[in-house]
């Protein structure tokens, strides 16, 4: 499978910068242990554990911004020249396509993977069974915006425009999702709109997991997300044939 | 390489046209190429070399017309014919953050190769072209001729019987031009059918054809020596040369401007 050789070797770019793995992490650890901890004691503070509510959420951010950043792979690969080798190999187009949407997603959950060991500091509790059932989660989560992330990208042939378009399509849909505060709280409105954000069903199957408070059922969110990486993964393909002939 | 496998006719074009949006680039080209010749692509900027390798690469299709390459339908199998072709583009087409030896050996797990076959078909090729002391470097850290013959290497690896070369000597020194033909002039004998885009008379001198593009349309499709007897007389006085200079940069210079006034002169005949 060509598409393997995509994940290994936007996996052996991603390590060759170590820092910028660590670096990605500060963002989300701020949320967690600053922003947290303010809203513990005022806005929040007769729910109990904020910052245990507020984990899922960024646990959610990170797989999001990740998956998405990992896009930006795309259009170096274009800029650089390297995606026209790979569309002259015998690799067909929806090989090159779903091995993009396999590196994101692998980018995204080691991401992810660093920030598990705070959820129990939080008092998050992270049973065997609960953690199987979270990867698995955490897997749909990552390879829709892997695919969303991919989607975006598309278009674009500058590595230095891509990265403002993702902030203009993630920071949105990570404020209406939830990941911070209750939607049920929030306007109408924008709870209207949060049921328009598929960031909104992925922040609440990893909060119903591992705090059990869902707005909706795992099933119907699993199948939302399900359907949100159907059609991503759709046009990216597609946008791969349409680089020339199949 | 397997020699039988360049039994197979090389490229076969037939009425090939290629229009980009309203534009007309490319228009009724039809054209043989057989295995083991260089052809030298020539034409001014803008008369359609990049398109036709475009077309010839499956990276893009025609608005009508076939192209077979070793005797496989490119527009009907664009797969099956991408593994008869190894293509050298104008500007790097490689992963600068990555050593040579991880982007051969992705590319030539791209084509197919497995196993210990990848190792294998690396020592050799790096051999051949003499890229060994460059395995570990990082592709950004090359001069442009290694990184010419890393794109070479790339474009070899699955042994395909068809190299098209867009400008693969851009850039270099005539030193490093040098060692790069050489290396066409191999592959050539081994049974390639190698198609190459260049702006350098001294390239086109040294293929075994030259195929005169002008506008989208091919003016001519013939050995260097039988392109320069059609040639019109030159209507333009020559620059002032100096005494030293050599009958051979008189000849060449004669050559390109006689050239450049056919291809500014309306077509008579092609």
């Amino acid at each position: 499978m060509s598409c393997l050789c995509i994940v290994r070797m936007d996996i052996l770019r991603f390590l060759q910068s170590p820092w910028r793995i660590v670096l990605t992490l500060v963002q989300p650890l701020l949320y967690l242990f600053i922003f947290g901890a303010a809203l513990q004691s005022g806005t929040y503070a007769e729910m109990a554990g904020y910052q245990s509510y507020l984990y899922p959420g960024i646990l959610c951010m990170i797989i999001m911004f990740s998956a998405v950043s990992a896009a930006i792979s795309l259009v170096h690969d274009r800029e650089a020249g390297f995606l026209r080798a790979l569309l002259v190999s015998r690799a067909s187009r929806w090989e090159i396509a779903l091995g993009k949407i396999m590196s994101g997603t692998a980018q995204a959950l080691l991401q992810s993977l660093l920030v598990l060991p705070f959820g129990p500091l939080l008092g998050v509790g992270i049973t065997p069974p609960t953690l199987m059932m979270l990867l698995i989660e955490m897997l749909l989560i990552a390879m829709t915006f892997s695919a969303i992330g991919l989607m975006v990208a598309l278009p674009f042939r500058s590595v230095l425009v891509f990265p403002v378009m993702s902030n203009l399509v993630l920071l949105p849909m990570f404020f209406l999702s939830g990941a911070l505060y209750p939607i049920d709280l929030a306007p109408r409105w924008v709870g209207a709109l949060a049921k328009l954000d598929p960031a909104t069903y992925a922040v609440d199957l990893l909060r119903g997991r591992l705090c059990s408070i869902y707005l909706q059922p795992a099933l119907t969110s699993s199948l939302i997300l399900t359907a949100g990486l159907t059609v991503a993964s759709l046009v990216v393909i597609t946008g791969f044939y349409r680089a020339g002939n199949r | 390489m397997n020699a039988s496998k360049h039994r197979a006719p090389g490229i076969e074009v037939c009425q090939l046209q290629y229009r980009l949006k309203a534009k007309t680039i490319l228009q009724s080209l039809s054209f043989r190429l057989h295995p083991g010749t260089i052809t030298a692509l020539i034409g001014k900027n803008g008369a359609g070399k990049s398109s036709l390798l475009s077309l010839l690469s499956t990276l893009a299709l025609p608005a009508a017309g076939s192209i077979t390459l070793a005797g496989i339908d490119a527009i009907r199998a664009p797969r099956k014919a991408r593994e008869q072709i190894g293509v050298v583009f104008q500007t790097a087409a490689l992963e600068p953050s990555l050593s040579v030896a991880e982007n051969l050996y992705a590319m030539a797990y791209m084509q197919g190769l497995r196993g210990v076959r990848i190792a294998e078909r690396l020592a050799e090729l790096m051999a051949e072209l003499e890229i060994e002391p460059l395995g570990k470097r990082r592709v950004k850290t090359l001069s442009g001729g290694e990184t010419r013959k890393v794109e070479l290497a790339r474009a070899l690896i699955h042994e395909p019987p068809i190299l098209l070369l867009d400008e693969p000597t851009q850039g270099l020194d005539p030193i490093a031009r040098h060692h790069f033909w050489n290396t066409l002039q191999r592959l050539a004998g081994k049974g390639h059918t190698i198609l190459l885009a260049t702006h350098h008379t001294d390239e086109a001198m040294r293929a075994s054809q030259v195929m005169l593009l002008d506008q989208g349309k091919m003016r001519c499709l013939a050995p260097w020596d039988e392109l320069v007897k059609t040639l019109p007389p030159v209507r333009s006085r020559l620059p002032a040369l100096s005494g030293t200079t050599q009958d051979a940069d008189r000849h060449s210079l004669h050559t390109v401007l006689a050239l450049g006034e056919m291809l500014t002169t309306p077509e008579t005949s092609s």
